[in-house]
């Protein structure tokens, strides 16, 4: 065994150690990005080596929370991909207006830039009302931003060319004020979306879904974890319900890859087959 | 030790106990050498090296690291190329390729002297304008006989395939020798960035990882190629007075003792060489 073979015998036992002592379960999240998360916060701390930073973890709560922090990557805007909400529009709305009422599930919602980005689109389809949103993350921090609403200004110069090219049907400023360094959304956009912690790589199916919306989040992901991921999402859709997942993701390592149906390919739109 | 090298120059004669006998004393010799900070290998060869060794104070610091850089790449040849069962192994395993501004054109004069059965996969990231989608692929493959396709997540790597990042996204390489994907933030204000491609691949590839460094107007990448060489990897960096934008790779040559520094037009070629020479089985 060389210095790296140890020093991943020790990244092991530190996700091991995680898992265990918290109940977060890192273990089947794509290695190498994990591995440069746990040498920043080594070289921040000044930690001489990882089974150290294993000692710390385990008796100190808020260095957990820090380290919960570099592991959840919360990088995230409004009409992330407006191509992407385009097409939802063009292709996902119409089918979707059939149903009396609808349940949409966006999985990884990190600070909440997508869910609002939905609900806009939703308000101006004339969906909103009918729709039940469930907004979660594993990250509790990050869940909090969510629930709040309020954004930093220097985005919205992108966010509303964003919403612009996402074929947005109003004014983007409709949809918030501007109160000195930060941009707060409009109250009624909250009204049926539903915060709350649920990790993907623990926990279960929750209710009965016609869209879940989960981007950029199995990129972070080993194949093994992604499988029961896009199984779990099997599970908590409808009938016919759509999966829509990043633009450089794909259901190619899913044993379930043979039950959905490629609906936009480019903007990795899938829906349930029956 | 001139024993070892009659041997060397009749492989033929070599039988693979012998080869790896003789293998392990070349080791700990070169070893020694290491340690100690002596002998140019010529030196060596003609055992005036031991004379130095015995007066390792008179090797100054600077001419100790040129020496040992020295060392690593014949004692590698000599390892691969003229000990019977060594010919079977590959010295590198995979080529991994920084660049900026400028980029786009001295990647596809590299590209397009490498024939289609490289022997090797190659790694790119160039950076680019987060919204340029997948124009880059397109150009390269209509210049050079090399298959190129944008990285996808969880692929495995192939040989004689080139992989560009997609813009806006870190590429990084798994142990496996898989790629991920990741927007994690961005380095040197760069996503996609060399830093990160490097520092994966070198624990995926440790020291059979070949790293390159073109022209480009930051500094990223310098903290990949020190680690390349520090994890014995090889270094090759364009020459500064070639690049159209020279940050870059001065800002690699001052990071690590670099093995060759090229100008943009000997790359290609100097890959290819490198690469026949030290990878026999394709
Ligand atoms: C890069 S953000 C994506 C945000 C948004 N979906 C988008 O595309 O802009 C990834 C989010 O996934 C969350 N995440 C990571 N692992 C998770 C897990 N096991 N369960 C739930 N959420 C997770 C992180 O906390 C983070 O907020």
């Amino acid at each position: 065994m060389d210095k790296i073979d140890i020093q991943n015998l020790e990244i092991q036992l530190l996700l091991q150690a995680i898992q265990l002592r918290y109940g977060y379960d890192f273990r089947n999240y794509a290695r190498a990005s994990i591995r440069r998360r746990i040498e920043h916060r080594l070289v921040r701390n000044g930690l001489p080596n990882i089974s150290a930073m294993q000692h710390q973890l385990l008796y100190d709560e808020v260095f957990f929370s820090q380290l919960l922090r570099d592991f959840s990557i919360n990088v995230t805007e409004m009409f992330r991909d407006p191509s992407f909400y385009l097409a939802i529009r063009n292709t996902v709305i119409p089918e979707l207006k059939k149903h009396p009422f609808l349940k949409i599930w966006h999985a990884g919602c990190s600070t909440g830039e997508e869910v609002y980005s939905m609900a806009i689109l939703l308000k101006e389809e004339g969906l909103y009302d009918k729709t039940q949103i469930y907004a979660t993350d594993m990250n509790e921090v990050v869940l909090k931003k969510a629930k709040d609403g309020i954004y930093d200004i220097s985005r919205l110069k992108q966010y509303t060319a964003n919403y612009q090219k996402a074929g947005g049907l109003e004014s983007f400023s409709d949809y918030y004020i501007a109160h000195n360094e930060h941009v707060i959304l409009d109250q009624s956009l909250k009204k049926n979306i539903l915060f709350s912690e649920h990790n993907l790589a623990t926990d279960g199916v929750f209710g009965e879904m016609n869209l879940i919306m989960c981007r950029n989040v199995l990129i972070y992901f080993n194949r093994e974890l992604q499988n029961r991921v896009i199984q779990l999402f099997f599970d908590s859709l409808a009938p016919e319900g759509f999966l829509a997942i990043g633009s450089k993701e794909s259901l190619l390592f899913s044993n379930n890859a043979n039950d959905f149906k490629e609906i936009v390919k480019k903007e990795k739109i899938y829906q349930r087959l029956n | 030790m001139s024993k070892a090298l009659a041997l060397v120059a009749r492989p033929n004669e070599v039988s693979e106990a012998k080869a790896k006998a003789l293998d392990s004393k070349l080791r700990s010799e070169f070893i020694y050498l290491n340690i100690y900070n002596l002998g140019d290998y010529q030196l060596f060869l003609e055992s005036k090296a031991l004379a130095l060794v015995n007066r390792p104070n008179e090797v100054s610091e600077a001419k100790a690291k040129a020496l040992d850089s020295k060392l690593r790449s014949e004692f590698i040849y000599l390892n691969i190329y003229n000990l019977g069962d060594y010919q079977s192994m590959n010295r590198f395993e995979a080529v991994v390729i920084g660049s900026s501004a400028g980029g786009i054109r001295a990647l596809s004069t590299v590209l397009s002297a490498l024939p289609s059965e490289f022997p090797l996969p190659i790694i790119i990231v160039q950076h680019l304008h987060p919204d340029s989608g997948a124009y880059l692929a397109r150009i390269f493959a209509s210049k050079c006989s090399l298959k190129v396709k944008q990285a996808d997540e969880k692929e495995s790597l192939k040989k004689g395939v080139v992989y560009i990042a997609p813009p806006n996204y870190h590429l990084l390489i798994e142990d496996d020798r898989t790629l991920s994907l990741s927007i994690d933030a961005h380095v040197h204000y760069a996503r996609p960035s060399v830093d990160v491609l490097f520092e994966t691949a070198i624990y995926a590839y440790r020291d059979k990882l070949i790293g390159i460094i073109l022209t480009g107007a930051n500094d990223d990448g310098s903290e990949g190629v020190k680690k390349i060489k520090q994890m014995g990897g090889y270094v090759i960096v364009q020459d500064p007075a070639t690049a159209e934008a020279d940050v870059m790779p001065k800002a690699a040559i001052a990071a690590t003792n670099v093995d060759k520094i090229l100008p943009l037009k000997q790359i290609g070629p100097y890959l290819l060489q490198l690469v026949n020479r030290f990878c026999k089985n394709h």
